[in-house]
């Protein structure tokens, strides 16, 4: 169980200053600029969700991540995780909770995974059954016999990310967070990894939250959506509920037996293909497709094909983001 | 108490664990590690070859003798090279805060300073131990001084002392880094005036510089106190030489609450 309530974080970064010794002088009295990056956001996640957390770069996802896994401390609110303050009961909270950022690995760069994966066992404490159990079981899932020798520093993106989760999971914590853990994975090695987020919140009821901008991985990841917005949250809900909300835009691709006729109607956006297709873009509670089509059958062209789609989740959120969350 | 003593131990076997570890991870470039230990040795060399001309121009400096001069380098030296050879990470604190890799230290449930100075060993230092061994006992019997017992305890004291007191300065000056966004600067101004103590003897500079590194960045308790009383200068009053081991534990009391600060108000790199 993961809470936050009214949880901010302002960052004071310290500005240069200019001139003479500005070195000293900065530390003397440094100046600095404030930037919230998250601003008194609440939720809540139960047991064995799987949470996608969406939002642009510099929204304050991984301020978040960074709060609730206790790197950062928080300027205001509260966070519990567990039950726990992650930065004040940092160590009995690291026992539950385990972290991959996609952008950087937690593994040691020079040596070998299993030596990493050694010390880390250490480190949490994990007893020898534990440790063969896991070490068994992710082999199989994410194929690490395959480069377990090797020093990460030699690993490709996708095995490297594949040892960072294994070495999350070694000390069978209740929840997950993963920052960007597909970024830069080409698709396979995506699928891979989705498969095994799956697989361990099926089996050992692991509650994941997960930063992306991947939204494959939020079509089949996850059960519930949270976007923020310069600090704030904008949604949270189910998927489904954010297309109702958002994505009421429908896409309509026509194909026509000759010139492309022109569509001037208010609210409708339409653009031009080089090979003479027609996309038009409307919002289906102004107008049915009906209405739509008439209006084109109107101006003569025959129409030899259409295409008509739901908005992407991709496209829901590029229009909250442009819209800056005022719902429509 | 029972606990205490268990997290203790759990982290003196994880401290030797990583650095187990560190050097599995140094030896695979091999041509490196024997590159870098011939290269010290040299620059070893370089250093007493400009201390012998230095002392041979002036034959004494400031009331100290040849042999007195160096046994306070060679002082420097070893405590040193216990900063250099196992605490040499703390000054890659600022580096580590800006690529974000200082996330990782607070991601395991193991106190983040050990896992910082268990991430490297720097066993280039080793040479600057012998060597600064060396130079005490040439120094030694150049002086044509007699060390009893009392004195030998004194000198194991006064180097680990020395080594506490490298290793917090240079942690304080890292420390700065969670609040500015450069401690290089103060990094520099400390190698300015190290370079200063490690091979003369503070009486030949000014009262200020004196009072500098006495009080406020005290290296002249590395080499110049502790050495003073041991080869019986009058320079300082015993009780001022005999201070060193309190300087140390004064300082690492500091460096230990700054750490703390500093790790709640550490930002990590970007959003």
């Amino acid at each position: 169980m993961i809470t936050a309530k009214n949880l901010s974080k302002v960052y004071r970064i310290a500005q240069p200053v200019e001139g003479r010794f500005g070195a000293l002088r900065s530390l003397v009295r440094p100046q600095y600029i404030e930037r919230r990056a998250v601003d008194g956001i609440n939720f809540s996640i139960e047991d064995g969700e799987i949470v996608g957390y969406i939002g642009q770069n510099g929204a304050g996802k991984s301020t978040t991540i960074k709060m609730l896994s206790g790197i950062l401390v928080p300027t205001g609110g509260e966070v519990r995780v567990n039950g726990l303050i992650p930065h004040k009961d940092r160590k009995a909270h690291l026992h539950n909770i385990g972290v991959v950022f996609g952008q950087k690995s937690s593994l040691w760069w020079d040596v070998p995974v299993i030596d990493s994966l050694r010390i880390l066992k250490e480190m949490y404490r994990v007893e020898d059954k534990v440790f063969q159990k896991n070490l068994d079981g992710f082999s199989d899932l994410l194929d690490l016999g395959s480069f377990i020798n090797q020093p990460v520093r030699q690993l490709s993106l996708g095995q490297r990310v594949r040892a960072d989760l294994a070495a999350a999971l070694m000390h069978d914590p209740g929840i997950l967070f993963l920052d960007e853990p597909t970024i830069g994975v080409d698709v396979v090695a995506k699928e891979r990894l989705r498969q095994f987020i799956l697989e361990v919140n099926r089996e050992r009821g692991v509650t994941v939250l997960l930063t992306t901008h991947d939204m494959v991985d939020m079509e089949k990841l996850v059960n519930r959506v949270i976007v923020i917005n310069a600090g704030t949250i904008l949604y949270d809900g189910s998927i489904q509920g954010l297309r109702e909300r958002y994505g009421r835009q429908r896409r309509m691709e026509l194909q026509f037996d000759g010139q492309c006729p022109a569509l001037v109607l208010p609210d409708v956006k339409t653009e031009k293909m080089r090979d003479g297709r027609l996309v038009v873009l409307f919002d289906r509670n102004s107008y049915t497709v009906d209405e739509i089509l008439s209006h084109i059958r109107q101006m003569g062209t025959p129409i030899r094909d259409i295409v008509i789609q739901n908005a992407d989740i991709e496209q829901v959120v590029r229009d909250i983001y442009q819209e800056g969350g005022r719902a429509v | 108490m029972k606990n205490q003593m268990d997290e203790f131990k759990f982290h003196i076997k994880i401290y030797g664990s990583l650095l187990k570890m560190t050097m599995r991870g140094i030896l695979q470039y091999r041509a490196d590690f024997w590159m870098s230990l011939v290269s010290v040795v040299l620059l070893n060399g370089a250093n007493i070859v400009q201390l012998s001309v230095i002392t041979w121009r002036f034959h004494a400096l400031g009331g100290w003798s040849v042999g007195d001069l160096l046994v306070l380098y060679g002082m420097f030296m070893i405590s040193w090279s216990i900063f250099s050879i196992f605490f040499h990470k703390l000054a890659k604190i600022e580096e580590e805060i800006w690529s974000g890799t200082f996330d990782m230290y607070l991601l395991r449930p193991v106190s983040p300073f050990l896992q910082l100075v268990g991430g490297d060993i720097n066993y280039t230092g080793l040479c600057d131990t012998l060597m600064g061994f060396g130079l005490v006992i040439t120094g030694l019997s150049l002086a044509g001084a007699e060390w009893g017992l009392w004195h030998i305890l004194w000198f194991c004291l006064f180097i680990l002392s020395g080594g506490v007191i490298v290793v917090c300065i240079r942690f304080l000056i890292s420390c700065v880094s969670f609040w500015t966004t450069k401690a290089g600067a103060l990094g520099s101004i400390f190698t300015q005036i190290y370079l200063l103590t490690q091979k003369y003897p503070i009486t030949i500079f000014g009262r200020a510089f004196r009072v500098l590194v006495t009080g406020i960045v005290p290296v002249a308790f590395l080499n110049f106190y502790p050495a003073s009383w041991l080869m019986g200068k009058p320079d300082a009053p015993a009780w001022l030489c005999m201070l060193s081991p309190v300087v140390a534990l004064v300082l690492a009391g500091i460096a230990s609450l700054v750490w703390r600060q500093g790790l709640r108000r550490y930002d990590s790199s970007g959003g």
